[in-house]
C-alpha cells in the first residue's frame, strides 16, 4: 500500500504532557503530545483491553488507568505493571500546524 | 467406614489445598496519596481548596461557634449577631485560645482569652486589654489578622472557599438547584474514611445491582448494561439501562470534578412504571473532613421529579443516602450492608495498589485519572478548570445536570442486550444535545424525545 497520511488533529488540540483519543474507520488511536513531540499508537493497551485515552503521560512514557501498565510512548515498548505485549506505533508528521499518521504498514 | 476410606478422605483434601497462596499474598499496599491526601500544603489539597466546598448544614448552626474540621484544617464556623457568616482559624493570633470559646458579637467573633474582637474577614476590631491610642494595639490592628474564609449560604447548606483569594471562583449554579416544585433539604452523611473511596461509587453502577439489591426495589438488581461518557474532562458518568418487564430503565449517575455527584432517584421508580428524565434523589458533595473522615452534604430533593415526599424525613435521607439507616448494630450492618459499610469496610485509607480493576471500573479509572491531571497541571501552574465550563451556551452560567431515571416502554427479550446498549446511548445522547437550552425549555425538550423513544 502506498504511504497513507491521515489527518487526525491540530496541534493544539493536545496539550503538552498529555494525549487525545483519534477514531479512524473501525480503529482507534491515541496521538500524544510529549517534549519530545508528537506520537501516535494504538487506541487500547495490550493488557485487558483498556483504552488508553484516560491514560496518563509522563515524559514520555504512558500509564494505563486500569492497571497502570506503561509503555514508551515513541517505541510502544512495554515497560512494567501487568503489560508484556508492546504497544504498535505509527509514524507521525506534522504539516501546517496539523498532526498526520500513517497507516500504510497497518496490515488490519 | 473402614480405615482405609478415611485415609483416603484426608489425602484427598490435602492434594485439593494446591492452590491456596494466604501465605505467599502480600497484605497491604500504598493509597494513591496523590488522590487521598487533602490537608494544607498537599497538591490535591491544593487542588480540592479551588473550589466551594459544603461545610454545614444552615439550622444547626447555633448562636455559640462551632468548631469543624475541612481539608485537614481545623476551624471555627460562627454567625455573628448581625447574621453575617464567619469561617476562620481555630487559634487566636494573640495567644492561640481557641475561638470555639469565642461569643459572636454584633460584628464579629470575640476570643475568650483576653477579649480580642475579630470581623468576620479576621480584621482585628477591639483589643479592649490595651490602652486606647496605645503604640501595641495600632501595631497589631496593622500587622495582625485571623486566617478567614468566604462562606455563603445557600438554600440551608453553608458553603466556604478555603483556596487563595486571588483565585476566588463563581460559584456554581446547577439546574436542580431550581426545578419548580422541587422540596430540597439538607442533610449530612458522615463515613469515617477517605473521600475518595466514597467518591468512587457514584461512577460505580456496578455496585447498584449487588450492595443495594434489595435495598431500594428488585430494579436494583438488574445488572444492566452499564456505559461511561464524559463531558468535557470535567464531568464522568455511569449510565446503566436495564430491562423490568416490558420496560427499560436508564439511570444516570454523574459526577463533576472534584466531588458533586447526582444519580437517579432511590424510591420513585422501580422501572415498572414510565418516567421521563426524573432527577436526582441527591445534590450532593462529597467533602473531606481529614484523611480518614469525610460527609457528603446534600439536599434531598422531593416532589415529582424528585424522590417521594414521605422520604422527607431523617430516616428517608439516611436511606437515600446509602440505602439503610447510618445507625444500626453489626448484625444488622452484616445483614444487610450499605454503602457505609461497604467503603468503611476497606479501611480509613483503602490501599489502592492492591485493587485489580475490571472493565466495569473504568468510571473509576476515568476519573480518578483527570484528578491527577488536574492535580499535576495546578503544581505547574495551571489552574483547574471550574464546573462552570459545563453551562450550555444560551443557559447563562447555569450548569445543565444529568443524573436521572428513564423508564421507556420498549418490549423486548431478555437477551436483546443489544437492545438495552442502544436504548442506554439513544438517552444519553438526547441529554447531551439538550445542553444548549436551560430550565423547563431543556426538561420539555427532553422529555418529547424521550416519549418519542417508545
Ligand atoms: S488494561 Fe492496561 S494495564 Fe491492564
Ligand atoms: S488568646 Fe485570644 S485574645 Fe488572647
Ligand atoms: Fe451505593
Amino acid at each position: 500500500m502506498s504511504d497513507q497520511w491521515i489527518d487526525a488533529c491540530g496541534v493544539g488540540e493536545v496539550d503538552e504532557e498529555d494525549l487525545i483519543r483519534f477514531d479512524h474507520g473501525e480503529k482507534t488511536f491515541c496521538i500524544y503530545h510529549t517534549a519530545k513531540g508528537f506520537f501516535a499508537t494504538d487506541g487500547y493497551c495490550t493488557h485487558a483491553e483498556e483504552h488508553l485515552e484516560y491514560g496518563i503521560v509522563e515524559d514520555t512514557v504512558i500509564e494505563c488507568p486500569l492497571h497502570q501498565g506503561r509503555f514508551d510512548i515513541p517505541t510502544g515498548k512495554a515497560l512494567g505493571g501487568p503489560v508484556c505485549i508492546d504497544l504498535k506505533t505509527y509514524p507521525v508528521k506534522i504539516e501546517n500546524d496539523r498532526v498526520f499518521i500513517n497507516l500504510s504498514d497497518d496490515t488490519v | 467406614m473402614t480405615d482405609g476410606a478415611n485415609f483416603r478422605d484426608s489425602k484427598q483434601q490435602k492434594d485439593n489445598f494446591e492452590s491456596y497462596c494466604g501465605y505467599h499474598q502480600t497484605w497491604t499496599g500504598e493509597p494513591i496519596n496523590e488522590l487521598t491526601q487533602t490537608g494544607p500544603g498537599t497538591p490535591c489539597g491544593d487542588y480540592l481548596r479551588r473550589y466551594w466546598h459544603p461545610v454545614y448544614i444552615t439550622t444547626e448552626l447555633g448562636s455559640k461557634p462551632q468548631l469543624i474540621k475541612i481539608l485537614g484544617e481545623e476551624l471555627v464556623l460562627f454567625r455573628d449577631k448581625s447574621g453575617r457568616y464567619g469561617l476562620v482559624h481555630k487559634r487566636c493570633p494573640h495567644r492561640r485560645a481557641s475561638l470555639e470559646y469565642g461569643t459572636c458579637e454584633n460584628q464579629g467573633i470575640r476570643c475568650c482569652y483576653h477579649g480580642w474582637l475579630f470581623d468576620v474577614d479576621g480584621t482585628v476590631l477591639e483589643i479592649p486589654g490595651e490602652p486606647e491610642g496605645s503604640a501595641s494595639a495600632a501595631n497589631v490592628q496593622a500587622n495582625v489578622r485571623l486566617g478567614a474564609y468566604p462562606v455563603k449560604e445557600y438554600k440551608g447548606l453553608l458553603f466556604a472557599y478555603l483556596g487563595p483569594i486571588d483565585e476566588l471562583p463563581e460559584f456554581p449554579v446547577y439546574d436542580t438547584f431550581d426545578i419548580e416544585g422541587m422540596v430540597m433539604t439538607p442533610y449530612a452523611g458522615p463515613f469515617n474514611c477517605n473521600w475518595l473511596q466514597v467518591l468512587d461509587a457514584i461512577v460505580d453502577p456496578v455496585h447498584t445491582a449487588f450492595l443495594h439489591q434489595s435495598q431500594f426495589s428488585d430494579g436494583f438488581g438488574e445488572l444492566g448494561e452499564i456505559e461511561f461518557y464524559e463531558n468535557k474532562k470535567q464531568r464522568f458518568f455511569g449510565s446503566a439501562s436495564r430491562r423490568v418487564g416490558d420496560n427499560i430503565w436508564v439511570r444516570v449517575n454523574e459526577l463533576v470534578l472534584p466531588n458533586f455527584t447526582q444519580a437517579g432517584s432511590a424510591f420513585a421508580t422501580d422501572g415498572t412504571q414510565q418516567r421521563y428524565f426524573g432527577r436526582s434523589a441527591f445534590t450532593r458533595w462529597v467533602v473531606p473532613v481529614d484523611d480518614e473522615h469525610c460527609i457528603a452534604y446534600a439536599w434531598g430533593n422531593f416532589g415529582d421529579r424528585g424522590d417521594p415526599l414521605e422520604y422527607n424525613t431523617p430516616e428517608g435521607m439516611q436511606l437515600i443516602e446509602q440505602g439503610e439507616l447510618f445507625d444500626r448494630s453489626y448484625a444488622e450492618k452484616q445483614a444487610s450492608p450499605g454503602d457505609v459499610e461497604a467503603v468503611e469496610g476497606m479501611g480509613a485509607i483503602s490501599d489502592h495498589e492492591k485493587e485489580y480493576l475490571v472493565s466495569g471500573d473504568r468510571g473509576i479509572a476515568m476519573y480518578r485519572n483527570q484528578l491527577k491531571k488536574h492535580i499535576r497541571n495546578l503544581q505547574k501552574g495551571k489552574p483547574p478548570p471550574q464546573p462552570g465550563i459545563l453551562a450550555g451556551a444560551n443557559n447563562g452560567s447555569v450548569i445543565p445536570t444529568y443524573g436521572s431515571d428513564t423508564v421507556l416502554n420498549i418490549p423486548g427479550a431478555d437477551e436483546q442486550r443489544d437492545l438495552l446498549k442502544s436504548t442506554n446511548k439513544q438517552v444519553m445522547d438526547i441529554l447531551f444535545a439538550a445542553d444548549a437550552l436551560s430550565g423547563d425549555a431543556r426538561d420539555q425538550s427532553i422529555i418529547t424525545q424521550l416519549r418519542a423513544l417508545e
